[in-house]
């Protein structure tokens, strides 16, 4: 079977997220900047689970930092389901989408994502990401 | 690790059963059984793989880079095609131009490396980042996401020119349902199933899109990451200000909006069709001329039958209920003839076919046509006389013909006159007629399949219509003006200018970038929408007042009397129609008698009332759309 879930610019999900999502924080006065982008996939008839216990454990999306100790941390990124998740988010902790995920748009998941530097330095930081870890994609 | 039958338990045991690499990476396939061991073991294979990352970039910038004091500014491209940065092999400009409600294009050039580069540079993914620097300074921006849709190679110069586009056009496109669609759009739409339906049947997401933004007080765009982006337009306090050392000098220039997209007015209508669904009822009496007249003019009586038939044949009328008949006591009965008691006699049988008096209602009713008008005119402060209009139709789907003529179940009784059987009509008055059953004498507007609440949305569909067509007409007036590359602002950004005479503040509606490899020209020209509104926001709230039908009907009933022809006292009305009631001669041997007086076709004649014009032609009613308009913007100052 083909490969078909991922993150999405979309909730239409035509476009991949294959380029970096870009945040722009100024470094005297940062303020927090909120994106959206969007787990699912355009296949028909798919549904994804988490591979450690596929329909019992949840689908869950990380923040994955490459270079801990440098460029951005972790704890600058929020992630909730809503707008109105991401106030009471927790900096760098995880988001639970849930125990399955299944594919078209209606069953996409909107992730919103927001950004506070915390560093002060002036820099261009590319060592954050979003994962979710092995997965297992079955047929409906 | 434990297996549907245990004598298997080590059998398939080959390591952890998982695959954490990326999609190239080999793949292990799991059988897990589902459902009973007794009934058979089913298979369920699944891939197992891990998501590409979404990785993110933080850029942490100085805002001061984009100070306009002393000093010199350097500027890098960073353009990354499919996996591939190919900053390094870029030369000549590249160019990002963006606009409302179109795509985000971009053009670049750079030397391929080999002809299967060449060959795989379309339909790749495309990113361009902006890092401008200064001493101590830096600052990144993504300026745009898209990917390539032409290449074109000039041998001579072995420079690629790629030309870029965002998905602007595929992501309507992509829409499964009327709902996706209004998500695009933010929720600045009116949608209206009435006026703009979504077809299930033969969905066409791009056409129902182009049509709701239509009413979208605002504009939709793809910012440089890639996002969709509905934005309203709102001029509110500016983002950014700029003065006349933050521009370039001679590039300022103020266009005031087209003759064309400013009119003295905008009106917008809705035209609702239905039907106008109307009753009344007029009540007949006829009583009986003196008795005596049977015997000096030798006249009949009429009958029921006679009666019967002359109710029953009345075009469009009908009896409700039966109508009721005083018969005549049957044997005799003193009657003074000319000053002389004679007995009239009549039979049991007899009497029961003539009447001394008869009471009837007649009911009918009928459909008009109607339309009601609900209009709004918006002000547009321009060329006087010119007016510009939208209208739009909604019908009540209904079929008023079969409502008018559908037949009674049980007409007036006509076939007993005594010991009819009993029937299982419930006795209304409108037997068997289908409902809506309007007012006796009155009138309803049967909207049938549309509701106040359609019509109420219906017209704010429209009214916004208006809104946005007046404030895109008003958004024609702009401000333009180029300045050092500024990746900051996107569309929809506010951004006041003051320079040369110059002052306003106004939405960014166009950009575009210029990046020249070879000049070093690093360039931005803005162009900011600053229409002459009357607040920060643009948008509207309506209400349709709904006129009610003020009918009232009273339709003067004919007088039934008596009429005998033949007769040296036959009296013709001046009005034939009001020659009504029961027709009857004179018999040839009475005293009365005259061969010269008119004879009458003997009949029991009832000429009903006209119904009026006024209700009975279509009807076309005004009504109002009472509105609150805003356009956002505070225009455009010159001082000379």
């Amino acid at each position: 079977m083909a490969i078909s879930f991922g993150f999405y610019t979309d909730a239409a999900l035509t476009t991949p997220l294959s380029a970096s999502l870009l945040f722009v924080q100024d470094v005297d006065a940062p303020e927090a900047q909120d994106k959206v982008i969007y787990f699912g996939s355009p296949a028909v008839g798919k549904i994804v689970k988490a591979a450690s216990n596929p329909g019992v454990d949840p689908i869950v999306v990380s923040v994955t930092d490459a270079a801990s100790g440098s460029g951005s941390p972790a704890t600058d990124v929020k992630l909730a389901l809503s707008a109105g998740g991401l106030s009471s988010a927790l900096g760098g902790a995880p988001l639970s989408l849930d125990v399955s995920v299944l594919s078209g748009t209606a069953g996409a998941k909107a992730i919103h994502i927001r950004v506070l530097d915390s560093t002060g330095v002036m820099a261009n930081n590319t060592d954050l990401s979003l994962t979710t870890g092995t997965l297992a994609e079955f047929a409906v | 690790m434990p297996a549907f039958d245990s004598s298997f338990d080590s059998s398939f045991d080959s390591g952890p059963v998982t695959n954490t690499g990326v999609a190239s990476a080999p793949l292990s396939i799991v059988v897990a059984q589902i459902g009973s061991a007794s009934a058979g073991i089913l298979i369920s294979v699944a891939d197992f793989y891990e998501p590409a990352p979404a990785r993110l970039s933080v850029s942490v910038v100085s805002p001061l880079v984009f100070q306009t004091s002393g000093g010199h500014l350097r500027w890098l491209a960073t353009v990354v095609v499919g996996n591939t940065d190919v900053s390094t092999r870029l030369t000549g400009a590249i160019s990002i131009s963006a606009a409302e409600d179109s795509a985000r294009v971009a053009t670049l050039s750079l030397i391929p490396l080999s002809n299967g580069e060449l060959d795989a540079f379309e339909s790749q993914p495309v990113t361009i980042d902006v890092t401008l620097f200064r001493p101590g300074q830096s600052a990144t921006y993504r300026r745009f996401t898209g990917v390539v849709e032409t290449v074109e190679f000039l041998a001579g110069e072995r420079v690629a020119t790629l030309s870029c586009r965002d998905g602007y056009q595929e992501r309507p496109k992509a829409c499964g349902s009327a709902e996706e669609v209004e998500t695009l759009l933010g929720g600045l739409a009116v949608p209206n199933q009435k006026l703009v339906p979504w077809d299930v049947s033969e969905p066409d997401p791009q056409a129902y899109f182009y049509s709701l933004l239509d009413t979208v007080p605002g504009c939709c765009a793809i910012d440089g990451n890639g996002l969709w982006k509905a934005i309203p337009w709102t001029i509110g306090a500016p983002v950014s200000s700029f003065l006349e050392g933050d521009v370039f000098e001679n590039s300022l220039s103020v266009q005031r909006a087209s003759r064309a997209s400013l009119p003295s007015s905008i009106s917008a209508t809705l035209n609702h069709r239905f039907y106008r669904l109307h009753a009344v009822e007029v009540d007949l009496t006829w009583q009986m001329y003196e008795l005596n007249q049977l015997l000096i003019r030798g006249v009949t009586r009429p009958t029921v039958s006679l009666a019967i038939e002359a109710l029953n044949s009345l075009a469009g009328w009908y009896v409700k209920g039966t109508p009721t008949f005083v018969h005549p006591e049957p044997g005799a009965t003193p009657v003074l003839v000319n000053g002389t008691m004679t007995m009239y006699q009549i039979s049991i049988d007899a009497a029961k076919t003539v009447f001394n008096s008869m009471d009837a209602t007649l009911y009918r009713r009928w459909y008009q046509e109607c339309e009601v008008r609900y209009s709004v005119t918006i002000d547009m402060g321009g060329e006087l006389g010119r007016d510009d209009s939208i209208s739009a139709t909604i019908q009540s789907t209904f079929d008023a013909g079969a409502w008018e003529t559908a037949p009674t179940a049980a007409a007036s009784s006509g076939i007993y006159t005594a010991n009819a059987p009993d029937t299982e009509v419930v006795v209304t008055g409108y037997e068997g007629l289908p409902a809506p059953h309007p007012p006796a004498n009155g009138a309803i507007d049967h909207f049938s399949d549309i509701s106040s609440d359609d019509i109420q949305s219906a017209t704010k569909h429209m009214v916004a219509l208006a809104v946005r067509k007046a404030a895109s007409g008003r958004r024609g007036q702009r401000v333009s003006f180029s300045r050092v590359i500024d990746p900051r602002f996107e569309i929809g950004s506010v951004l006041s200018v003051s320079a040369y005479g110059v002052m306003a503040v106004g939405q960014v509606s166009e950009f575009e970038d210029t990046l020249d490899h070879d000049s070093g020209d690093a360039v931005t020209r803005f162009v900011l929408s600053c229409p002459n509104g009357d607040g920060s926001t643009t948008g509207s709230t309506s209400t349709a007042v709904i006129p009610p039908p003020e009918v009232n009907h009273y339709l003067l009933p004919p007088t039934l009397t008596s009429f005998f022809g033949a007769d040296v006292d036959t009296e013709i009305p001046e009005n034939e129609d009001d020659l009504v009631g029961y027709l009857t001669n004179t018999l040839q041997t009475a005293d009365n008698y005259s061969p010269t007086a008119p004879v009458f076709q003997e009949q029991f004649r009832i000429v009903m009332p006209e119904i009026p014009a006024d209700w009975r032609d279509p009807q076309t009613i005004d009504s109002t759309i009472t509105a609150d308009v805003s356009i956002a913007g505070t225009g455009v100052s010159i001082t000379f």
